[in-house]
Parts: C-alpha cells; structure tokens; sequence
C-alpha cells in the first residue's frame, strides 16, 4: 500500500468494515443477536465499536502522525471484557434462571427450564462472539493506521 | 496490549466451555429423570389378593372372576384392572409357546388322540411308546390371578371345566383354589370340588372388599364376608360380543 497519509488509509479500512458490519447486521446478524443475547452487552459492545472508531479517525484527522492510540487500545480491552461480562451473566441466568423452581417430575417444566438455559447459553456465546470482532477490528485500524506501508 | 486482550479471552472461553458442561450435564439429569418417569408408569407391582387354582390333569379348567361393578376376567378378557389373568394354562400343549418345552410340558399321548391342533410347532410323537417317560408325567396345572388395587364390591370366584382332553369327560376332577390376601397375610378361602362334567361351571367363593383409606401411603382394606353356600354362576353370561361357552345346566 502506497498510501502515505494515515488518514486516507484509516478512512478506507473503516470504511470496508463499516460496510460489512451494518450489511452483517441488515443480513439477519442483528436479529440473531436479539433473539439470543438477552442482557444486550452486544449492543452496547457495538456502540463502542462505533464511537471508538470514530474517535480514532478524528484523532487521526487532527494529529496525524502524531496521534496516540491509547484510549482505542483501551476501548479494544474494553470490548473482549465485555464479552467476557456477558459470559458471567449468561452463566448466571443460566444457573439462576434454569435450576430455580424445577419440578423433576413434571416435563413441561423440565421443558422451561432447558429453553432458559439455552437463553443464557445464547447471551454469554453471543456476547463472546461480539466482543472479540470487535476488539480485532478495532485493533486492525490501529495496525493500519502505525504501520508504514510500503510498496 | 495482545497479552493483555488474549489473557480476557482465554478466560472467556474458559468460562463458554464451563457453560457447555452445565448445559450437558442438565441434558443428562432431564433424560434420566424421563426414562425413570416412564418406567414408574408402568403396571401396579403390588398384589392385594392372590388366587391360585390347580388341578392334577391335563384337562382344560378356567377360572373365572366378576368384579363387583359385573366385569369379568376369563382366558378371553385377562386384563380387567384392578383384576388380572396372570396365568391360563391351556392344559394340552405339549411343548410351550417357544417351543423349548420349559413351561407346560404336559402334552398327553396315554389317551390315543394326540392332536396337534393343526399345528407343525406342536409335533405328534410317532408312536407313544417313542415318548414314554414324558408322555404320562401330569403336571400340577396352575392358573392365577391377581387383584392389584382396592376397588369396593364383592368377587366371585367360578371355575369352569372347558374341554376334557386328558380322561373321560365325565370322570370327575378335583380342583383346588386358594384365595390368599397377601396384603394381610391371610388365607381367604382354600377348598377342593370336583367338576364332573365337561362344560360345568362350579362356585367356588365370593367375598368383600371394602377399603379403609390410605396408610402411609398404602391403600388399606379388610375383607368382609366371605360366602361359599351362596353360589352364583356367570361364565355364561360374559361380555356381548365375546366368545364364552355355554353352560350346560345339570
């Protein structure tokens, strides 16, 4: 890539994943996240997708060269632990949700209990899934934007 | 920063996998709370009242029941809740339904007839004599029946001589029935009459049972009235539509 100026090489990148995230998101993935994650940590983890990105262009576009990466490295971190988070909950609404008031004898209730359980499997897989495309991403903006390429 | 990162995946992941294990661990837990949901499905294993009626020939005696609300639980009708056929003993056979002999191995050759009822798994012997030694064993014939659950009334007891394939259908013949309560452990009623004659039906008993609630759980009852002078006869008189022999009054 020949393309000294930071900036130009940030906008590109950010722009191709901002394209294939929103067309994922349209394509059927937005709603597979809500049917899945119940705490909505994924949305929250995409909104700081966006915010961060745009941080980092706005930074870029002001200082160029000059421009420090460590609030989006912090905002990367931030992502893959809330992915984490949304384990910890999924677990928790799996284990709280699931187990309290089962009736062994009785199937309807076995039946409840395990489509609750597959509630909080779906939050804490989702939110996992979320967090670390998110923090990639995030990182590879970063990568593209210090590194000097050349041809 | 990649340490860093890489070190909240892992441990996410770890986590994921814990997950899985709960999920499969649960799975486990419904599938084995359902198989043992359907096996408590299955028939009362409990026995209230037992009856056991035996005779010494190969002859084909039934035993016959009327429940109090007027079913009744014969060969053809053998499962007619709280009351079961648990055994009828079709007393020709020579070998059992599986063919190895085990069970009612009492096929009857002394008296010349020797019919296999048109069937190849219940061979003829060439000759009597090829046979001897089996042949003239008579076994003790068993039928029995059980009561397994309390249901207020009182129950008749009648045995009725179906078809004589052993002796002469007019030799009498002893039959012997007990009536036990196991529950209670007592004997309600032991006795022997003879059936004379071919399609005769004999009273054997009748009795009450009358229940007295549940006791920790188990029913309880007590049997009230236990009557041998007072005969009714039924075997006759079966379901509509199903097959019963005729009576032949003497």
């Amino acid at each position: 890539m020949g393309i000294k100026d930071p900036f130009v090489r940030w906008w590109i990148t950010f722009s191709i994943m901002i394209v294939s995230m929103t067309t994922t998101l349209l394509a059927g993935m937005g709603k597979f996240i809500v049917y899945s994650d119940q705490s909505y940590l994924s949305w929250i983890t995409i909104a700081i997708w966006y915010a961060a990105s745009f941080h980092l262009g706005y930074k870029i576009y002001y200082k160029r060269e000059n421009a420090d990466f460590a609030l989006t490295t912090y905002f990367a971190e931030l992502c893959t632990s809330l992915g984490l988070l949304g384990t910890i909950v999924g677990l928790v609404m799996m284990v709280v949700g699931a187990f309290d008031r089962i009736d062994v004898s009785n199937q309807e209730s076995l039946r409840v209990a395990l489509s609750t359980m597959s509630l909080g499997m779906g939050t804490a897989l989702v939110t996992t899934l979320v967090g670390l495309v998110c923090a990639l991403t995030l990182q590879f903006q970063i990568i593209v934007v210090r590194e000097k390429w050349r041809a | 920063m990649w340490n860093k990162l890489s070190q909240t995946v892992v441990t996410d992941m770890l986590f994921n996998l814990l997950l899985a294990f709960i999920a499969l661990f649960y799975i486990t837990f419904v599938m084995v709370s359902i198989t043992k949901k359907k096996e408590d499905q299955d028939i009362k294993n409990d026995n209230n009242i037992l009856i056991t009626m035996r005779w010494k020939t190969n002859n084909d005696i039934d035993l016959w029941l009327k429940l109090p609300d007027g079913r009744k639980v014969w060969y053809s009708n053998r499962d007619e809740p709280p009351a079961h056929l648990d055994v009828d003993v079709v007393a020709w056979r020579h070998y059992s339904r599986n063919g190895n002999g085990a069970m009612y191995d009492n096929y009857n050759g002394s008296n010349g007839r020797g019919s296999n009822n048109g069937r190849s798994d219940y061979p003829i012997p060439s000759s009597p004599s090829s046979d001897v030694g089996n042949d003239y064993i008579i076994e003790t014939n068993e039928e029995i029946m059980t009561i397994r659950d309390v249901l207020d009334g009182e129950y008749a007891i009648n045995a009725h001589y179906y078809s004589a394939r052993d002796i002469d259908p007019n030799l009498p013949i002893e039959v012997e029935i007990i009536v036990q309560d196991v529950k209670n452990s007592k004997i309600l009623y032991a006795g022997t009459k003879s059936l004379n004659m071919m399609q005769k039906e004999v009273h054997f008993v009748r009795f009450s049972v009358k229940s007295n609630g549940k006791s920790n759980g188990i029913e309880t009852y007590s049997i009230e009235g236990v009557y041998t002078d007072r005969p009714t006869y039924f075997v006759g008189n079966s379901k509509p539509g199903s097959q019963a022999p005729q009576i032949q009054e003497n």
